[in-house]
């Protein structure tokens, strides 16, 4: 095959140049996950666990392509610095490159405008928060394989060696192995001339079945229409999968499209290193490539949410509300994580209506089998106290999600709470194995060892202090989570009656909030909190009866707002669309509003 | 000297050490520290002491749980034979070949384990361990259930037989190949391993019969019952299999010794005639003012054990206690007889469940506790057992614990239990096997042995519904697989009058 090499510019400015240009590139990869992905990076860590353990990585090795999949946990643990995940990202993208500019040299292919689409393409990938670094990985360790093969001069040697790599490819990254053998296929059919090639195309095909099939039929116990497509069958992503495509078609396309246009045009193809032409078609396509990252991969809202979801675990509830406040419309998650911080920060009661509110679908989480609600919905049960609950969720979110550090952490704190130090043990030795939860792990172990370190914790004192005493029930979706209950075990627990409160306002059950505003006493208010002042106004306006309790008053700020709320709604009670509009702009942060014209179950505000 | 001639001195020095040492392998034996200070009761785990074990059971590899430098284990046969086992690490796993000759050199005998362990250079040991060694064989696997004990959902779960003889586990079926779907109550024909069957539910639900060599995929849910059949027993004779049929709801306790309650507010028994694909409805089983559950044929088929009460509404589940009664049943006609009530639980303030006959007839081993059936999540739950000849019930103390104990099978022989406990940490069931003498006593129950013994502390999962099996299931799981995505055989219906 013939070598295209044309040198429109002095070849060291050409290099300089391309070198320049492959590190911008780099440059903006890095910055883009390292700034504007960060929290999804963050996030990818804490759905898994890396065990530095013997039986979790000979696991990995009951399927086809678990090397890759262990080799993802492996890697994905040092996300938990998101900057390192960043730069990893970033240098998986350089190998991407430097591989196919390897892997297109062989096609007689130089330039590096080529070699950049892979990784315009990954970055596209790796933006989406669903997308599976192993996929990267099988693709890469492939193209490395073929690079070493093509290497080997043909002969006996070069069909072995062909035949050992397929087996090996197959065991360590499954479907990929096919990947590889196309190309190594390819550039047999294309790169070599004479008969016996195909004798040793042939020789490779029968082999690569056979081994396929005996170790579907006597090795591995999967079914057969996932082991052909292994890891493929996991990509549920319609946007991934097709990205994914592109970029593993994006090979044996090339290889097949160089020859094909030399024999059509009887003339080598067209140059693709550094010259006006081509730098002009790199700008367009790489300005078309970010923005179909930025339009179809990059997800700015779950980014906010997982940001939040990260001030969150922090205990950063103040950056919690903030980012809540940025995010736009609105989310079951959002609602739920803002509730919660809005109570951490004494604001639930005066303040929530200044977030979106839908229901007591904010308040917690509908019981549902699928991956979210359990890893996120345990999280309103521990802060109530209500530790058998959040147990019981983390313990459903590990069974959906598999092993993951803050399932674990959830289980190992709630254990120690119940005095399961057994379970806590157990837990905690999963943690010891791991390289960055093994400090956290020994602290608690010690506690587990000695149980009186434990009165040394003040969050776990505290959470003792709310264990309960009776005992009740709790059934999945039932209407209420035993937020009464809860009280009635420990008078004192202040966020079970603001949630029991705000569970009220929000199904706009007024009768039962009114029936337990004597309750307040019992808490230690000197004020009333606003939105219960807007609830006592409204109700005493419409049943004539005043629920106030006794000793305490109602402020005539309130008062006054709500009389003007009244003569804005009873000027345009005739034009309801403008009195939605008016009164949203100046009351759509009461309860008022909220009461008489946002419909939770429709999630929008009524007409 | 030379220095050559030093060197070979040197060389020849490490050799004979070399020599010495292999042969000290070769032989199993190293000599005792000649001084040891006694430290008390031997600390390992699992506990493997003072128990009585068969004498085809795998090794019995434990970890000492001191903390130590070195550990040496000698162990020591009823002969007076003996070999040493040693440790850096605290894991004693005995080489298979040595355990068989020391079981065999102990049969319906005694052997010890002394076990010395080196701590800041100085020797220890515990106080001896003497276990009993019966040449009353056990079947030699067990087939059990692995899974995560969740709540609602689950993820990886499989049905998987053990080699009890050895550290050998085979996947007998297991969801990875099926959907993910969930699979539970496998049962067997008089522990025979070729008639096997178990449910698979969600996608792809049935209910899979392997029998005399073929297998089906049947659905027993009918309009006439309540479900599909739940909890299996089957017939000795091979041809019927009695269900219960059950709609269960789970909730979850708030206090911190209580987690699940499984609550049955509807259930009846049903009669499976597997060579007709029919299932069959007995009025006395299926009284519309009781709840009847957790089927068990007698050895000689000639009656049906179960649990029963009275229907009432399920939030006074803490009030549901159920008695064991029987019915007779005439194999040839495939009909019922009288019933009578074996255990009348509630009248003592308790409840009974999981009937379990022994093969020679004369005892019924059941889970009793303060309320309900489901008794794996219940911390009270102990096994209890009944003399049939003279109707005493006895609490065997010696296998129960402060947590639940419940699925129990006996062995074909009669002579072993098995049964699984959350004695270890209170959630993870694990499995035990009791020797039962012939005079009936159960003896100190052991876990289940396992190459590394600390895959019982690590494992998150859950061994449950033991069975126990003469032999190895050869059908392959892909076969299995294969008849599970196919459509289920709609059985027919018939009331039996």
């Amino acid at each position: 095959m013939n070598r295209i090499v044309i040198n429109t510019a002095p070849e060291n400015h050409k290099r300089l140049l391309s070198r320049l240009s492959l590190y911008a590139l780099l440059a903006v990869v890095f910055a883009l996950f390292a700034f504007s992905n960060r929290y999804h990076l963050l996030y990818l860590e804490q759905i898994q666990l890396f065990r530095y353990n013997t039986s979790y990585v000979a696991d990995f090795f009951t399927i086809p392509g678990g090397f890759i999949n262990l080799l993802e946990a492996f890697i994905v643990q040092f996300f938990h610095i998101s900057w390192l995940g960043a730069l990893i990202i970033t240098l998986l993208c350089f190998l991407a490159f430097k591989l196919t500019s390897s892997v297109l040299k062989k096609s007689g292919i130089n330039g590096i405008l080529f070699s950049l689409l892979p990784v315009l393409i990954l970055t596209a990938l790796h933006s989406h928060h669903q997308y599976n670094l192993h996929f990267t990985l099988g693709y890469l360790l492939s193209l490395a394989c073929y690079i070493w093969l093509a290497g080997i001069p043909r002969g006996r040697n070069s069909l072995i060696a062909a035949l050992l790599t397929f087996t090996l490819l197959y065991i360590l990254a499954g479907i990929f192995a096919i990947f590889f053998l196309t190309l190594y296929l390819l550039h047999k059919l294309t790169c070599v001339s004479g008969l016996r090639r195909y004798v040793h195309i042939a020789g490779v095909l029968f082999f690569a079945t056979a081994i396929t099939y005996t170790a579907w039929r006597f090795v591995y116990l999967i079914p057969f229409e996932q082991f052909l497509p292994i890891p493929f069958h996991l990509l549920t992503i319609p946007r991934i999968k097709i990205l994914l495509m592109v970029l593993i078609l994006y090979y044996p396309l090339i290889m097949f499209m160089i020859p094909a246009w030399q024999r059509i045009f009887n003339r080598p193809f067209p140059d693709a290193s550094w010259n006006v032409s081509t730098i002009t078609t790199s700008l367009l396509l790489f300005i078309a490539l970010a923005f179909m990252i930025g339009k179809h991969s990059y997800d700015r809202k779950s980014e906010l949410f997982l940001r939040m979801d990260n001030q969150y675990q922090k205990a950063d509830w103040n950056g919690v509300l903030e980012t809540a406040e940025k995010y736009p419309g609105q989310n079951q998650l959002v609602m739920y994580l803002t509730n919660l911080a809005l109570f951490q920060t004494g604001k639930l009661s005066d303040s929530m209506f200044d977030y979106p509110q839908s229901g007591t679908k904010g308040l917690w989480l509908t019981w549902e089998r699928n991956e979210t609600a359990p890893f996120f919905g345990g999280e309103v049960y521990y802060h109530l106290g209500y530790n058998n609950e959040a147990f019981r969720w983390a313990f459903e979110a590990m069974e959906v999600k598999g092993l993951n550090p803050r399932s674990l952490k959830r289980l190992i704190k709630t254990s120690m709470v119940n005095y399961d130090y057994a379970i806590a043990s157990k837990y905690l030795n999963y943690l010891r194995q791991t390289l960055f939860y093994r400090k956290w792990a020994n602290q608690y172990k010690a506690m587990v060892n000695d149980t009186s370190l434990i009165s040394q914790d003040t969050e776990l004192t505290k959470k003792r202090k709310l264990l309960l005493s009776n005992d009740f029930i709790a059934i999945n979706n039932s209407h209420t989570i035993g937020l009464e209950r809860l009280i009635d075990n420990h008078s004192d627990n202040r966020m079970a009656f603001e949630y029991l409160m705000a569970s009220y306002l929000l199904k706009k059950e007024l009768g039962s909030f009114s029936a337990n505003l004597h309750r307040l006493e019992n808490f230690g208010y000197e004020d009333i909190p606003v939105h219960y002042e807007e609830a006592i106004l409204l109700y005493a306006g419409l049943t004539g009866n005043n629920p106030l309790p006794k000793g305490y008053t109602i402020r005539n700020t309130t008062r006054e707002k709500y009389r003007n709320y009244a003569r804005i709604f009873a000027a345009n009670r005739h034009n309801m669309p403008k009195a939605t509009d008016v009164l949203f702009k100046q009351y759509g942060n009461t309860f008022w509003f909220y009461m008489q014209f946002v419909n939770p179950n429709l999630n929008q505000v009524n007409q | 000297m030379t220095t050559g001639s030093k060197t070979q001195k040197v060389l020849a020095g490490m050799s004979v050490i070399v020599v010495l040492v292999m042969m000290a392998f070769a032989c199993g034996y190293s000599r005792l520290p000649d001084h040891s200070t006694p430290s008390g009761d031997a600390q390992i785990y699992p506990d493997y002491t003072a128990i009585t074990l068969p004498v085809n059971i795998a090794p019995l590899n434990f970890n000492i749980t001191v903390k130590a430098e070195k550990y040496l284990v000698r162990f020591t046969s009823g002969s007076g034979n003996s070999f040493s086992v040693k440790s850096r690490n605290g894991t004693i796993a005995t080489p298979s070949k040595k355990w068989k000759w020391l079981l065999k050199q102990s049969k319906d005998s005694l052997y010890t384990v002394q076990i010395h362990y080196r701590l800041k250079g100085q020797w220890y040991y515990f106080d001896s361990i003497v276990n009993h060694v019966s040449s009353d064989v056990i079947d030699p696997y067990v087939a059990y259930r692995k899974i995560e004990p969740g709540y609602e959902t689950w993820n990886k779960m499989g049905i998987y037989q053990r080699n009890i003889e050895n550290f050998n586990e085979d996947a007998v079926i297991v969801n990875d190949l099926t959907g993910g779907n969930c699979m539970n109550c496998h049962s067997f024909a008089a522990h025979n391993p070729s008639n096997m069957l178990f449910h698979v539910r969600a996608a792809h639900s049935g209910t899979i019969i392997c029998r005399n060599g073929s297998i089906t995929k049947v659905n027993t849910q009918t309009d006439s019952t309540i479900s599909a059949g739940v909890y299996p027993a089957w017939h000795p004779g091979g041809k019927y299999i009695a269900f219960s049929v059950n709609h269960i709801v789970q909730s979850f306790h708030a206090l911190p010794d209580r987690k699940v309650e499984v609550i049955d507010t509807l259930s009846d028994l049903i009669l499976y005639d597997a060579e007709q694909n029919r299932v069959m409805k007995e009025a006395r089983l299926t009284l519309p003012d009781r709840y009847e559950t957790f089927p068990a044929w007698s050895p000689d088929g000639h009656f049906l054990y179960y649990c029963c009460t009275e229907n009432q509404n399920y939030r006074q589940f803490e009030e549901t206690q159920y008695n064991i009664l029987r019915i007779s049943f005439d194999a040839t006609s495939g009909k019922f007889g009288q019933t009578d009530t074996v255990i009348a639980a509630r009248k003592n303030g308790y409840s009974a469940s999981f009937p379990r006959i022994s093969p020679d007839g004369r005892y019924l081993l059941f889970a009793r506790s303060r309320y309900g059936n489901f008794t794996i999540w219940h911390g009270d739950s102990d096994l209890a057992l009944l003399n049939l000849k003279n109707g005493e019930i006895t609490d065997p103390q010696i296998i129960n614990s402060r947590q639940a104990e419940s699925y129990h099978t006996w062995s074909s022989t009669g002579r072993w239990v098995v049964f699984s406990s959350r004695r270890d940490d209170g959630l993870y069931t694990r499995l035990y096997f009791s020797y039962f003498d012939r005079d009936g006593n159960m003896h100190k129950p052991f876990m289940l042995p396992q190459r590394d013994p600390s895959q019982n502390t690590g494992l998150l999962k859950s061994y449950n519904v033991p069975e126990f099996i003469k032999g190895r299931i050869s059908v392959d799981p892909r076969e299995l697989s294969r008849i599970i995505k196919t459509e289920a055989q709609q059985a027919s219906y018939t009331q039996i009058r």
